[in-house]
């Protein structure tokens, strides 16, 4: 059976067309290869299109992520400052003024501090308003009533005639 | 234009002078049929031009174009399906694959030649090494990429079949 099937398979040749044609072929792959070592490193087109989606991805994801990230740390941002606001926020505080740009702060008082005894006694507007300045500072503070209920203003201002303009406003 | 050569300095030119009826044998044993194993053999050869330079010597380059042509066969063999696709109208007119097998079987007068034909691919390509090459089990193994246990069991049960089909053949 083995001499049978080498005698056969041995009487099979390539014909001597075939063998000419894939020479000339071979010839042919050679000059092309020699052509694109000249013309420099070809760079396969699977890695090619690799890069091109990688380069895709990356200019997709580093603007979504830049906006995600912003976005989050801007709220993050407002939350904490809420969440600062929230907890240093005084429940006697009626009202923060920044009557030309020099804030002042009204807050709720059981009764009149003893700062303020014996302080200079201006009336605005119907109120009486006891104005004295802060050793330290040197800023205006003021305490009045109104309808039954007591206020202490503190300011960031020095002059009282600034003070009763701009307290005089915020009164009306 | 520089040629490209083995290790050992060996040409494509000088291969493909030593194994192209290595090569075309192995072609048609796998294929079973001239015109696919001519596209198969030019395949393998100009694939060697690009990878000349990764051979060292002769033994080398007979094992890589031994497995290349296994290798592209197999190739062949799933293109072959998509090649037989034809529209319903065309059918009638257009041989089956298996019709195009008869065909080519009747051409080998040979019952052992008739017989090899019918064995499956992986059966004839290690019954074609080991009894036409006569390369050893662990050759076959080697250039096959298949483990020599089952080079063994495949020639094992090629031998069945063909004593089978043989028995059939002679009654």
């Amino acid at each position: 059976m083995k001499e049978q099937y080498q005698k056969e398979v041995s009487q099979i040749h390539v014909p001597k067309e075939l063998l000419e044609k894939t020479k000339r072929a071979m010839k042919e792959e050679e000059g092309n290869l020699a052509k694109q070592k000249k013309a420099g490193k070809r760079i396969p087109f699977r890695t090619l299109s690799m890069a091109a989606a990688a380069a895709i991805l990356l200019l997709v994801m580093i603007p979504a992520g830049m906006l995600f990230f912003s976005g989050r740390s801007q709220s993050e941002r407002d939350r904490q400052v809420q969440l600062q606001l929230k907890n240093h926020a005084d429940p006697e505080i009626v009202k923060i003024g920044q009557g030309s740009g020099k804030a002042f702060t009204v807050k709720e008082a059981d009764r009149m501090p003893e700062q303020f005894e014996g302080a200079e006694e201006i009336v605005m507007d119907d109120i009486a308003v006891f104005v004295t300045a802060d050793e330290e500072t040197g800023y205006l503070e003021a305490y009045y009533e109104k309808d039954g209920k007591a206020y202490i203003v503190t300011s960031r201002l020095t002059d009282l005639g600034e003070f009763e303009e701009a307290f005089g406003k915020e009164l009306k | 234009m520089r040629t490209k050569k083995t290790e050992v300095g060996l040409t494509a030119e000088e291969i493909i002078d030593r194994y192209a009826d290595m090569v075309y044998r192995l072609a048609v044993s796998q294929v079973r049929n001239r015109p696919d194993a001519d596209d198969i053999f030019q395949e393998v050869f100009v694939r060697l031009v690009r990878h000349v330079e990764d051979l060292q010597d002769m033994e080398h380059a007979k094992a890589w174009l031994i497995r290349v042509t296994i290798n592209c066969a197999k190739k062949h063999f799933g293109q072959y399906f998509y090649k037989n696709v034809f529209p319903m109208e065309e059918t009638e007119e257009i041989p089956t694959m298996e019709e195009g097998f008869e065909q080519a079987e009747k051409k080998m007068d040979n019952p052992v030649m008739q017989a090899v034909s019918k064995l499956p691919s992986k059966y004839r390509s290690c019954v074609h090494l080991f009894y036409f090459e006569e390369l050893s089990i662990k050759e076959i193994a080697q250039m096959t990429g298949q483990k020599e246990s089952t080079v063994k069991s495949r020639l094992y049960r090629a031998r069945e079949m063909l004593k089978e089909m043989l028995g059939e053949i002679s009654s």
